[in-house]
């Protein structure tokens, strides 16, 4: 006998027990999650029709009715009415808040937040994002340093939907510090501030951080007002490449004439993406007395840099023609390129060029 | 034959039912392994995603915009409804970029007519070397369309074209014969969000289209195939993509992404030289050489990630006869095959850490030389039973044997997908994908098998043609 067969044998019903296993659980699986998804569902749908209906009723009924949302709310229960809660007008959605407050569930989820295991302190961030109570941004801010991303995460989420007067105050501390999602999650706080936030972010332009001076910038832009243009003029000398280029992109965006004597000396930056971002700035601001140094881009080492200064030229209309027409005798074939391609975006008919073979017009 | 000879045999038989024994048990436990490991990360990702706005990602500004490459070479039947599909996607900016790799058929003309196409002037940069284009189109009725005509060069050289015509730093590869949901790019995108100096390429899941239900271009319905050839293919597909490659994206050692669906970090696939001319399968070679390259200059400590993702789910129609099937199967295993031989350096090499130790072997001894192993067992324990040297209780119990291992693997599989998305509801389709992960061990896996073993032979006999299959249309 080459393997003995009762070794065989012994792997085979063992294999078998586990195939009958796992068909077993799977199918109990479907049994158990078909089960629970129409139990999710159940609690979703009653949420909903107890709060539509308290917002409806009133006076004795409505009386009941809170009386029927406080027997269904549990710590199961909670994050469905929690959800719900968008659906009520401001005053009864005080009223059910409060219900969370008295039947205990606001410090159960913020003690759960800072000691439960992962995914319940992600839960417990949610619903408390959703209740939208000044007692819970205390502990939402504080989320924002969990260890974990998830929680960060969704800790950054609720904080967005709490629109609490002290939230930006709190929020703009803490502005670069956590990673990407984190970060643009609380600069959307801001965005959506609009205005009302310029003010902090022009103070936090000053921030030692260098992330914090760039997520700043990147607000500064999105928000679009003009007081943040001199903040963001001194931003271009910043020692961060990543600060210069987010600065010179809002300037584009918000800048006036007097932003571009200031943009043009970061045509010669460095970095090829603060290169790339001044060109692209120049041609939002239509400045037509920076022609040459526009057409100068045309010969950048950089792609990106040539094709922005390329765009910025066409968007300068009819000014910026003789540039382009100039830059068809140069030596570089790209610029050649980019000029005949940007005088076509002008309008003008060009027939062949000094170089034949390399420029054609069809 | 003499008695010498039959004890020759006999001990030649014994080394090699050992060798097949060790090896099948030492594949078993790997992916057994794998799948415990995708069990474990499909539970965090569902989490995750239970937990993430991806209607705020979708209006966010600061949501990476991704630029979409759609090679596409005669796939007039298919080219307005994908690229209609793909417009509609849920995402705040992308732009899409369809090459039509000189199509003998209706596919420009038809693009030009649904899109009302105008030709544009250009500058071509070759960030990568590539071949020429002939002409490119802007839409008139969509912005962010750009069609782009050229001589057949092949689909490395026109996914090239597309890198270098990219807007965007992220682009996402996808074949023209697919359907996504519509968040299937915010998804996807997601990782790189999260970690953007990390990670540099994503996959998502690919899916049977065959059976389902498809209304406006997204599978509303999905359903098992109603043909058996396609039906275990949705039961191949889980325990390759769900079972397997979640697992090794765990260990960061994921050596293919799938080119149906997967997003890459432009600057990283311009520095390794983008796709490569003359490949058979040009989404595993690249992602090899992504892991090569990063691992030969990475500075010190620098950390980086493939990630493979299981609910950024694309549909793609899988073919319906077994002479496509056979076309389909040798392709990817010659690719296999030519992405493995290409980087052997990399086969227990310190210098290539994990994906040295782990991943090149996984795929060099399970994934290249399985077939073959299994091919000789197939082979070997018959031939010892006709030669007397077994009995036929022991030959009955090894095909038993390897039946349920298989059976096993493939009812995990099926766990896991029932356990996560659950996408097949009736009771009907789960009790036919599980008749299916049994019934494929008795005919359609070793066909398999077979295919793989005639792609070696066609490799090692230089074969190199890209044998495109032909589309059989199914859904409903």
């Amino acid at each position: 006998m080459i393997i003995p067969l009762y070794i065989l044998y012994w792997v085979f019903v063992i294999l078998l027990f586990f195939v009958l296993a796992t068909v077993l659980a799977a199918g109990i699986n479907r049994v158990v999650s078909s089960s629970r998804q129409a139990r999710e569902k159940a609690f979703r749908a009653k949420a909903r029709e107890l709060l539509l209906s308290f917002s409806r009723e009133t006076g004795e009924g409505r009386i009941n009715l809170l009386r029927d949302i406080t027997e269904f709310l549990t710590p199961d229960t909670a994050e469905h009415v929690a959800l719900a809660l968008h659906r009520l007008e401001p005053p009864s959605r005080r009223e059910v808040v409060e219900l969370f407050e008295t039947e205990g569930l606001v410090s159960h989820f913020t003690r759960l937040l800072k000691a439960g295991s992962k995914w319940n302190r992600a839960k417990a961030a949610r619903i408390l994002g959703e209740l939208n109570l000044p007692v819970a941004s205390a502990a939402l801010y504080k989320a924002l340093d969990d260890s974990d991303p998830d929680v960060r995460n969704v800790a950054a989420r609720s904080l967005s939907r709490l629109r609490h007067p002290m939230a930006q105050s709190v929020l703009i501390s803490v502005l670069g510090k956590h990673e990407e999602p984190v970060s643009s999650r609380i600069a959307a706080i801001f965005i959506e501030a609009g205005a009302a936030s310029v003010p902090l972010l022009i103070k936090n332009m000053r921030n030692d951080n260098w992330r914090a001076r760039f997520w700043s910038a990147e607000i500064l832009g999105q928000v679009g007002d003009q007081r943040a243009e001199r903040v963001l003029i001194s931003a271009l000398g910043d020692s961060s490449a990543d600060v210069r280029s987010a600065a010179t992109k809002a300037l584009g965006k918000i800048g006036t004439g007097a932003s571009v004597e200031h943009i043009v000396p970061l045509l010669k930056d460095e970095e090829w993406f603060v290169r790339c971002h001044a060109a692209w700035a120049l041609g939002q601001l239509k400045a037509v007395d920076v022609i040459g140094e526009l057409a100068e881009g045309l010969r950048d080492r950089s792609w990106w840099v040539r094709k922005n200064a390329l765009e910025a030229l066409a968007n300068l209309g009819d000014s910026a023609i003789p540039a382009l027409m100039h830059a068809l005798e140069g030596d570089d074939r790209f610029a050649r390129e980019s000029a005949l391609e940007a005088l076509q975006k002008l309008g003008v008919e060009v027939r062949g060029s000094g170089r034949e073979g390399t420029v054609r017009a069809r | 034959m003499t008695y010498l000879h039959l004890m020759a045999l006999e001990e030649a038989l014994y080394i090699a039912s050992i060798v097949i024994l060790i090896y099948f048990s030492a594949l078993q436990v790997v992916l057994l392994a794998l799948t415990l490991l995708s069990f474990m990360d499909m539970r965090r990702r569902l989490r995750q995603n239970y937990y993430t706005d991806f209607e705020c990602m979708a209006r966010s500004h600061f949501t990476m915009p991704v630029s979409i490459v759609i090679p596409a070479h005669n796939e007039a039947d298919v080219i307005v409804q994908c690229v209609d599909s793909v417009l509609s996607l849920d995402y705040p900016e992308f732009e899409v970029i369809v090459l039509n790799d000189g199509s003998t058929d209706e596919t420009l003309s038809l693009l030009k007519r649904a899109f009302r196409l105008v030709e544009r002037r250009f500058v071509y940069r070759k960030s990568i070397p590539t071949g020429e284009i002939s002409a490119i189109y802007k839409s008139a009725s969509r912005p962010n369309l750009t069609v782009v005509d050229k001589q057949h060069s092949g689909k490395s050289d026109t996914l090239n074209i597309g890198i270098n015509l990219a807007r965007y730093h992220l682009f996402c590869s996808i074949d023209a014969d697919s359907l996504f949901q519509s968040n299937a790019l915010l998804r996807i995108v997601r990782p790189i969000l999260e970690s953007p100096e990390e990670v540099v390429a994503v996959g998502g899941q690919v899916r049977v289209a065959n059976g389902c239900v498809v209304e406006d271009n997204r599978v509303v319905e999905p359903r098992l195939p109603r043909r058996t050839l396609a039906a275990f293919q949705v039961v191949e597909y889980l325990r390759a993509f769900v079972a397997s490659r979640l697992g090794l994206s765990r260990i960061n050692n994921l050596l293919i992404l799938s080119g149906v669906f997967a997003l890459f970090k432009k600057d990283m696939v311009i520095q390794a030289g983008g796709y490569k001319a003359n490949t058979v399968t040009e989404d595993m070679e690249l992602v090899v050489r992504l892991h090569r390259f990063i691992r030969e200059t990475r500075e010190k400590g620098q950390r980086y990630r493939v990630v493979f993702l299981p609910d950024p789910i694309c549909w793609t129609e899988v073919p319906v006869s077994l002479r496509n099937l056979a076309r389909q199967r040798n392709r990817w295993h010659r690719g296999l095959i030519q992405s493995i031989s290409q980087n052997i350096k990399m086969l227990f090499n310190p210098r290539y850490g994990s994906v040295g130790f782990m991943g090149m072997p996984y795929y060099f001894f399970f994934e290249m030389l399985g077939p073959i192993v299994e091919f000789v067992g197939y082979l070997l324990i018959p031939l010892g039973y006709f030669l007397g040297i077994l009995s036929l209780t022991y030959l009955v119990t090894f095909l038993l044997l390897a039946i349920v291992a298989g059976t096993l693997l493939s009812t995990l599989a099926v766990l896991l997908e029932e356990a996560s998305f659950g996408l097949y509801k009736g009771w009907g389709d789960f009790a036919r994908m599980m008749s299916l992960a049994l019934f494929e061990n008795f005919g359609y896996r070793q066909l398999t098998v077979l295919f793989r073993v005639k792609a070696s032979v066609d490799f090692l006999f230089g074969r190199k043609d890209w044998a495109k299959t032909k589309r059989e249309s199914d859904t409903r």
